[in-house]
């Protein structure tokens, strides 16, 4: 008897803090500081998504549910307003977002559009998701390597048969490549298709921290540049 | 309470459930997509290597030209499908240099043949035939090893998304790494024959630099020359220093220099050998192009005089938005230099130069003696296509495509059929095309950035 008791009693504080628990979410997601991540849904999601669709960064539904669009679109906020790009709206993001106004960005930097060939393109969302925060010099010297591999016998013949070559870049696989690709990296892709190459030949680059292969290291390495290693 | 609690715990179980039974079968089906994928490759790769090896065969054994001809050109074709092939197939872990190697090698010696031989009129001279003896040898090597890992990969049902995932990715070994070893020992085995060597006439060129003039210079040198540089160009520089050091084909230093209140610096690379100046890469923002096409041509040319880079001709132009590609070439009496090149990327709100790359300029450049053409202008374009309109022509040393043929002289021929813009290179020896290039730019769309 005393046994059920204090099952009951048990359970009955479980959906009492539940509950609770539930609440305050509720309540805090009305005054909208909560930090979301992916994943996340609520009332709060919905209000990131149309304060997000207000400054132009999101084109999907205002659903409540923080998927792969909402990402996409708070990581391209983050990165058009400096604060780190890791997807998780927390007290900065949201301080920027109650900031932010709409149209400015765009307009200060005369229009977040330009245009581009699909080579060009492809090459920049490639140089973007591997080289981002790299000096321009280094993003041209990865958008180089691969143009020297489309050039070089021993890999495919086109920009995208060398970009998507399974397993040959990690931006593909960790979906960093579907992204837009930033400015800079469009400029260093038109340079890199242009012949220019910092690298003089290289054909691989890896970065020495996180490099997994090890016949990568049998490799003649020429230069570092950035967080960037270049070899033939 | 236990009443309402059971159904509800009920509920939420079936729920989670059924969601964790969708998650898993769509990530099935995705599986079974990707690894259908990497099958076609994978089989296809046999099924040329295979191919390869049996059009081989039959080039030996033919003695009807037209025969031979028909088997190169499948040599060709099959040698080009295997390399894509081979390529989407995910075993980028293991290295497969020499059989990349071979496989291409069969691909540009069939080439070379073709182009090169009249085959119309002689057979296959006794070196061609051993080479191809060669590669047969070889790529009945790669083939037999191939059909192993194909047999096995029937046979035992083997995954290339589980080689993907667990070897390639994680880098741990699968409990049957048939797949990966398989691949292991074709490299092996190509390795283990001797190199083919090739007539200096077959290697695709990659001419060596020249050496450059001048004497070795030290770090403090090149950042000096560096900084001199970026006064000259943008400004006074407040720090400079070594970022990095190169020894390719071209040694060379790399420096970096900052301005006033700017954290982005500036790279130049500073060639080791007699300090020059060899590439430059600014990095700023951009506002709107504000300058046609000639003015910016003026800065460009303006840029290239005060390096001592004179005569120097326009001969590509390739343009987003708000900066433009210059593509410039050096004249010898009114030839056109094309192996020294000189790029640079101006940007057209003001036209300054971005950066700026004269690599080819510094390895190729050199007086040359270039004998007078033997056919005048007249006669190399007289029995020209009558759908080519011609707008432009000059003269023109082109490099070849082979050793043998290193660089050639052409008449440059600039014109239109429709819309599409184009170069004719023609021989000015012989009269025939020696190349064909295609000038109209790839269709421009909008995209975004961020």
């Amino acid at each position: 008897m005393l046994e059920n008791k204090r099952i009951k009693a048990l359970a009955f504080i479980m959906i009492l803090a539940t509950f609770i628990v539930l609440v305050a979410m509720d309540f805090v997601s009305v005054i909208g500081n909560r930090t979301l991540v992916y994943g996340s849904t609520g009332q709060d999601v919905k209000t990131l998504q149309s304060k997000l669709k207000g400054l132009g960064f999101h084109k999907g539904k205002a659903d409540g549910v923080y998927g792969w669009e909402t990402l996409r679109s708070v990581k391209w906020f983050q990165d058009q307003f400096g604060l780190k790009n890791d997807g998780v709206v927390g007290a900065s993001t949201w301080a920027a977002l109650n900031k932010a106004k709409p149209g400015p960005v765009t307009a200060q930097k005369g229009g977040n559009k330009t245009t581009s060939n699909n080579d060009v393109a492809v090459l920049a969302k490639m140089i973007s998701g591997e080289a981002r925060g790299e000096p321009y010099i280094g993003q041209v010297a990865v958008g180089a390597v691969i143009m020297n591999r489309v050039k070089d016998s021993k890999f495919p013949n086109t920009v995208y048969g060398v970009c998507f070559q399974p397993g040959a870049f990690d931006a593909v696989r960790d979906g960093q490549y579907f992204s837009p690709p930033s400015e800079t990296s469009l400029k260093a892709a038109r340079s890199a298709i242009s012949g220019y190459d910092p690298t003089y030949g290289a054909l691989y680059y890896w970065n020495p921290v996180t490099a997994t292969s090890k016949w990568i290291w049998s490799r003649r390495i020429m230069l570092r540049l950035g967080k960037h290693v270049f070899g033939i | 309470m236990r009443k309402i609690l059971i159904p509800i715990l009920t509920v939420a179980l079936v729920v989670t459930g059924y969601f964790a039974y969708n998650q898993y079968r769509m990530n099935e089906d995705l599986m079974r997509r990707a690894e259908s994928q990497y099958q076609r490759s994978f089989h296809e790769l046999v099924f040329n290597v295979d191919t390869i090896n049996s059009q081989l065969a039959q080039t030996l054994i033919s003695s009807s030209p037209e025969q031979v001809m028909l088997s190169l050109t499948n040599l060709w074709r099959e040698s080009f499908a295997a390399s894509s092939n081979l390529g989407g197939i995910p075993i980028a872990m293991v290295e497969l240099d020499k059989t990349d190697k071979l496989i291409n090698d069969i691909a540009e010696y069939s080439y070379y043949i073709l182009k090169s031989n009249n085959l119309q009129k002689q057979k296959l001279a006794e070196k061609e035939w051993d080479k191809l003896q060669e590669f047969y040898e070889r790529s009945k090597v790669v083939r037999n090893e191939l059909q192993s890992v194909e047999a096995a990969v029937l046979d035992r049902d083997l995954s290339f998304v589980e080689v993907e995932t667990v070897v390639m990715r994680r880098g741990r070994d699968l409990a049957d790494n048939t797949i990966v070893d398989g691949f292991r020992i074709i490299e092996d085995k190509v390795k283990a024959f001797p190199d083919l060597q090739f007539d200096e006439g077959v290697q695709k060129i990659e001419p060596e630099p020249r050496p450059i003039a001048g004497r070795e210079i030290s770090e403090e040198e090149a950042v000096a020359i560096a900084k001199e540089f970026m006064n000259n160009h943008d400004g006074p520089i407040t720090k400079a220093e070594i970022s990095f050091s190169a020894e390719g084909k071209i040694p060379i230093f790399g420096v970096r220099t900052f301005k006033e209140e700017q954290d982005i610096p500036t790279y130049i690379e500073v060639t080791k050998k007699g300090g020059h100046v060899i590439q430059m890469y600014m990095q700023r923002a951009i506002k709107e192009a504000n300058l046609d096409f000639q003015a910016a041509e003026e800065s460009a040319q303006e840029f290239l005089k005060e390096h001592n880079l004179t005569g120097m001709e326009l001969v590509d132009i390739d343009t987003d938005t708000n900066t433009a590609v210059f593509t410039f070439v050096p004249t010898e009496d009114q030839i056109r230099l094309y192996s020294d090149m000189v790029k640079t990327h101006v940007a057209l709100d003001n036209g300054q130069i971005i950066s700026f790359d004269q690599t080819s300029y510094l390895a190729y450049h050199h007086e040359r003696t270039i004998p007078a053409p033997t056919l005048t202008e007249e006669k190399a374009t007289s029995s020209m296509n009558t759908n080519f309109d011609v707008q432009q022509v000059s003269l023109a040393l082109v490099p070849g495509e082979f050793k043998e043929n290193q660089e050639v002289l052409c008449y440059e021929v600039r014109g239109k059929m429709k819309e599409e813009k184009f170069i004719l290179f023609i021989n000015a020896d012989t009269g025939e095309d020696f190349r064909i290039v295609r000038l109209t730019k790839p269709r421009e769309f909008e995209i975004t950035v961020r």
